[in-house]
Order: structure tokens, then sequence, then C-alpha cells
């Protein structure tokens, strides 16, 4: 369980200061696909960042499992990186001189693991991913897709609870993209949490659930049932401003009803711009958001 | 996270910064070359001044003292000590069925002795010395067939205490500006202890004064021969030379009103120490403004290096890596680099020394100081403090610039790509 009590975030100080995140309050469920999607500087990275301990809330408190974030050391906090969390980032972030097998060891190299145990763990992790004739080369030389998939397989290999992935499509084609994001889907289908920041609302409506952000709120929570991830190929991007669009008003005929999903999630009010959303109202608010843009 | 594995990473990032890690490796290498070449230079014209002011021991120094001013004594060793073994290869090789005294010390002294008990004899002196054979207690009196000859009669005392025979050699220094030109005179009779002969005094040792003419001697002045025994005066340190100068106090007003002019201990002292204050003070300036520089160089360098890597390290915390690791890293990086520099900058300052090396001996020679040798090796701990020093300072830089970059999150290092 992932819960966010009263978090906020400002960046700078004074009148240039930005409040990224409002009083956020979310609980997110375990083992769940979930997509934060929001406008660019709505505050959706930034909510990830402080899931994923990159980066800390001005005030608030994180909660992981049970354990609060805020209250760890500096190490505390990279031993919960290395081992709870996995990243995958839009843009790879891989060390281009080291092998792809290194690469994906390279979180158990941290933790010390042995080399044999850490490379075996390495090769099922690259195994797993389609990648085995490129264990043993450079990261450099392998294109787009396979840095992503490496990047996956790097997020994996120390088999962590939560995957965070920050606009792992971002650079990739749409046939990538699409893989990246069926390898996401089955990460949470093995038991994982994972948590998708995205502009592409049809990568977002494959997901479990969306969590949408505006100007740093929670402003609307959506449950997609199996119908709506189906719709979602459907489904255009953000435009360039990183507005949601609706290309096709047909497509909100297959709008989703409230999922059954939605019985774990619980999102509690912020400041009173945050939306609550339970069972009854997700239809009704999910139409509205859909409708307001067109 | 293992030592080996931070290592790699280490290794991994020099390569991919060859450029820099080259340039970085080459200045660093230029410093050490010119601190280990200044300091090594400076410490070992110390190391050969004391060297050649301490080559004695203690216990010959009363004897000395006793027979002789003894600050000609200093200066004497000072200059002539390392000459003794050209001396008594020459002689030998001269006079090889003669018994050589011990030459382990100076050849003459100036007439400083108030006593001016040793001179050069006139024809009559040397007469009258003829005359008197009842004195003669060992060898032959002078005779005119001595003339012009290279040969020295001393009386008992003397023979007693410098432990010298009839038939051994002694050098005697001609009073000239050439410090190290020295005659042989063989020792051919040995008479009684000083005794009044009309009006004045048999002298310790009598040679030829037509034949220290011949050989350039100012004959016109008082010349005299004093061979020695044992090992000369010992100086452990610059203050006992110091307050042995002050013991002999007196020495300045002798020498003043000594018709010889004659170079004290204090201004050779004073010399030496002037030369050695100079070479030191060149030495530490040239060696701390290059320290500087490198200071300079490598902090710079390092903030770069810091800076540039702030996307990787940011990566490398978002996968668990914790802040010491990454201090390690660059601490590994930085140290690696600086062994290579030093390294190389050693192997590069044994060959510009070994080529200064015959240089200097040529100056020593050129000044008389023949058989002088400095030894030009590169002491042992300097590297070894030149690389401490540069490593305590690049940790304590790295440590610094580092601190500013690890108190970010670690997404605004993730971020810092491309900056």
């Amino acid at each position: 369980m992932i819960k966010l009590t009263n978090v906020n975030k400002v960046y700078g100080k004074g009148e240039s200061s930005v409040h990224a995140l409002k009083d956020v309050n979310l609980e997110l469920p375990s083992g769940k696909f979930i997509a934060i999607v929001g406008k660019s500087g709505s505050g959706k990275s930034t909510l990830m960042n402080i899931v994923g301990a990159l980066d800390s809330c001005t005030s608030g408190e994180v909660e992981i499992d049970g354990e609060v974030l805020n209250s760890k050391t500096a190490n505390q906090l990279a031993d919960y990186r290395n081992k709870k969390i996995g990243y995958i980032f839009q843009s790879f972030y891989l060390e281009p001189t080291f092998t792809v097998l290194e690469n994906v060891a390279m979180p158990m190299t941290i933790a010390g693991v042995n080399r044999k145990v850490r490379e075996e763990k390495a090769m099922k992790a690259i195994e797993s991913l389609n990648l085995v004739d490129k264990a043993h080369k450079k990261a450099s030389e392998l294109s787009g897709g396979q840095k992503q998939r490496v990047s996956i397989a790097r997020a994996l290999v120390f088999d962590p609870d939560i995957i965070l992935a920050d606009e792992p499509t971002g650079n990739l084609d749409s046939q990538n993209g699409q893989e990246v994001i069926a390898l996401l889907q089955g990460i949470c289908d093995s038991g994982k949490t994972v948590l998708l920041v995205t502009h592409n609302i049809d990568d977002a409506r494959k997901t479990d659930m969306m969590v949408e952000i505006k100007d740093g709120v929670i402003s609307n929570i959506i449950y997609n049932d199996e119908e709506t991830k189906k719709a979602a190929q459907h489904l255009s991007d953000y435009d360039e401003n990183g507005d949601l669009i609706d290309k096709s008003q047909d497509q909100t005929q297959d709008l989703p009803q409230s999922s059954d999903k939605s019985e774990n999630i619980d999102i509690k009010k912020g400041d009173g711009k945050n939306i609550v959303s339970d069972n009854d109202k997700t239809n009704d608010l999910l139409s509205e958001h859909i409708f307001e843009k067109i | 996270m293992k030592f080996w594995d931070i290592t790699k990473i280490s290794l991994k990032n020099m390569k991919n910064n060859k450029l820099r890690t080259v340039l970085v490796w080459f200045m660093l290498f230029i410093m050490c070359t010119i601190i280990l070449t200044v300091l090594t230079v400076g410490i070992r014209t110390v190391d050969f001044f004391n060297a050649n002011l301490n080559g004695s021991k203690m216990e010959s120094q009363d004897l000395t003292i006793e027979c002789m001013p003894n600050e000609r004594n200093a200066i004497d060793n000072f200059f002539t000590v390392p000459q003794i073994k050209r001396w008594q290869d020459t002689v030998l090789a001269k006079f090889p069925n003669l018994n050589i005294i011990t030459m382990h010390c100076r050849g003459s002294i100036g007439n400083i002795d108030s006593k001016a008990s040793s001179v050069v004899l006139t024809d009559t002196n040397y007469n009258m010395l003829h005359d008197r054979q009842d004195y003669l207690l060992d060898g032959r009196m002078w005779t005119g067939e001595d003339k012009n000859k290279p040969f020295v009669w001393v009386n008992k005392s003397y023979a007693e205490s410098y432990k010298v025979k009839v038939g051994d050699i002694v050098p005697l220094k001609i009073e000239d500006e050439n410090y190290g030109t020295y005659l042989y005179l063989e020792i051919v009779g040995i008479v009684d202890n000083v005794v009044p002969i009309t009006d004045y005094y048999l002298p310790n040792i009598i040679c030829d004064n037509v034949y220290m003419q011949n050989k350039g001697a100012k004959v016109t002045e008082i010349n005299f021969v004093e061979p020695i025994t044992g090992e000369g005066l010992n100086f452990s340190s610059w203050q006992k030379l110091k307050s042995f100068i002050n013991k002999y106090n007196d020495y300045d007003e002798i020498t003043k009103t000594g018709s010889i002019a004659v170079v004290s201990v204090a201004t050779v002292y004073d010399f030496v120490f002037y030369i050695m204050i100079v070479v030191v003070f060149i030495a530490v300036i040239i060696a701390l403004v290059v320290i500087l520089l490198s200071i300079g160089a490598v902090a710079n360098s390092i903030q770069i290096t810091v800076e540039q890597n702030a996307s990787f390290f940011g990566m490398m915390k978002a996968i668990g890596m914790r802040s010491s690791c990454l201090y390690n890293i660059v601490y590994i990086q930085s140290v690696l680099i600086i062994f290579a520099a030093v390294a190389c900058a050693c192997g590069v300052t044994f060959g510009i020394l070994s080529a200064m090396s015959p240089w200097v001996l040529s100056i020593f020679s050129s000044i008389g100081a023949v058989g002088l040798t400095i030894n030009l090796a590169i002491p042992v701990w300097l590297p070894f403090v030149v690389f401490a020093v540069l490593v305590c300072m690049v940790i304590l830089w790295t440590s610094k610039s580092l601190r500013a970059v690890d108190k970010k999150d670690v997404i605004s290092m993730i971020n810092e790509v491309g900056q």
C-alpha cells in the first residue's frame, strides 16, 4: 500500500517558489497497474519521485507498506530504493560503457551481492526480456527499445515490490512503446505494484486505474475495466499542450462503469480540491472529465 | 558495495572521460616532477653540506685543538677531507716504497698561531740547523745537497703528536688563491723539541724555501707545513660548529693582525649557511607555487568531474547506491590518477637528476673541490609525502564538491543531464 498524507512539495523559496503538490492525500493499493496522468508541470513526476524516494516532500507523510519514508535516514532510503523500488526512466539511464549484464546487475552490485549470484539473476532477468543475445554487448550499442527493456530488467532484477516508470515510452516508437506497456502489465500481473507516469492516455487506459493530477492536486481518479483497456487502443494522446483530448465522442459510450477493482481504492480528500471518489461516483467523474475536454 | 566493484566503476568513469583523465594526469605528472626535482635538489644540497662537515670523529678533536688553530681545521675539513684519497693515491704512485703517514686530514695551516713555531728557513737558518747535529733524533740534518728538494724536518713533539717518522710524506699547502694546491714533502729528519738557538727557536717544521718558491709559494710571507693525523674534527650539527666558533672567538683578532688573509670558519659557516638558506628558500618557493597550482588544477578538475557526473551519480543513487560509495568512486579515481602521475614523475625525476649529477660534479671540480660527490637520489620518503599530500588535498576537495551535489535530491542529480 502506498499512502500519501497531506503531502506538499514546494520548489524554490519566496515569490519564485512553485507549489508542485498541494495537500495530496492518496492511497494506492498494492499489486495494481496505476497510471499517473496530467499536464506537464502538473506534479505527476514529482508525486512519483516522492513515492520512490528520489525526492523529498516539503511536508506531509509518505508511507510505503507501513514504513514511513520521512523518518528514514539517507542510507535507509538508499536501501529502500535499492531493494524495494525498481525504476524505469524515459532516458533509460544505463551506463553506456557497461555491458547489458553489468547494467542489469547494477542494483545487486550496489547491494554487495556476490558476482556469481548477481550475474545468474541478471541473466534470468535478461532472458525474461529476450535480450540474451545482447547480454554481453555494451548498453551504448543497443536500440532505444532494447535499452528500455534493459532498464526494465534492471528494475526487476532485485525483485522489488514497486516498479516506478516515468514516461517509459517517451523515447520509443509506437511499437516499442506498446511492448514496454505490455511488459509493465506483465510485471503487474506477477503481483507487483506498477506506477506509470505518462502523457499517453492510451497507455494510461491500459492500467487498472488512472490518477489525474492538475496543478498539484489530485483532480480525478479513473478505474479502468477490461473494456476501457480495450477502448484505450483508440484514444488519442494528450495534445501538444499536455491536455487530455478525446478524439472520438463515440468512445465515450464505452467508458467504463465503476470497476470492481475500485473497492481497493480509497481516495481521500485533500484541501477540498481533490476529488473523493467512490464506486458510485466513478463513472460520472470519468464522463465529466472526458467531456469537459471536448 | 564491494571495493573492487567501486574500483571498476571508477575505472569505467576514467575510460569514459579519457581526455580529461589524461589531461589531469599530465598536469599532475608535470607538477609532481617539478616538486620532486626541486625538493630533491634542496634536500640533497643540505645533506651534502652536513655530510661534508660531519666527516670526523669527536675524539680527534681534542688532539687537533691542542695542536693547531682549530678554525682552519674546519675549513680544511670541509674542503679537503674528500680529497685525501686522491692525495694518497698520488703520493703512493710517486713514492711506492715509502711509508706514508696516515693522511686522513688536511694539509697545512696559516700562521695564526701566536707561538709562530713553524717557519721556512733561509739558507742561514738551514746552515744553523746543519750545525746543530746534537739536536738530531732521527734521520739526518740538512746539508747543502738538500737545497731545492721536497724535504722537511719536524721536531720531536710534533712527530709524536702526529705519529710521523722519517720517510713519511706530508702534504704542504701552498698559500695561493688556488685552494687545493699541495706539495708533498718527505720527512728526512726529526729534531729535538723547541730549543733556543741563539736568538730564535727551532721551528716545528722546517722546509726548503727555494723549493717552495719554485713551486709558487709566497715565501716572502711565512709558510707552514703542519700535517696531522687522526680523522679531523667532527661537527655533528651547525649548532656545534657555531659553539666551536664562539669558543675560539679571539680568532678574528688574530686574523686581523696577521699578515696572511685567512678565511675564517665564521665566514665559511655564514657562506654555507647563506647558500643553504637561498637554496632551501628557492626550493620551498617553487614547491609552494607548484603545489598551489596543483591544488587549483586538481580542484578545478574534480569540480568539473563531479558536476559532469552528477547525473550518473544520481542514477546510481536512484538504484540504491549510498553517498559513501559515490565518494569512494571519485576518491579511487583521483587516487589512481595521482598514483600514476607520481610514479611517472619519479621515473622522470630520476632521469633529470642523473643527468644533472655530472654537471654538479664538474662545478665542484672547477672550484677545487675534487672528489666531492653529491647524492642526487630522490629521498625514498619524498614521493610518498607528495602522494599523501595530493591525496589529502583531493579528498578534501572531492568531499567539498560532492557534498554540494549530494545534498540535492536524487531526482535533481539525475536531471543534471547535459548541464
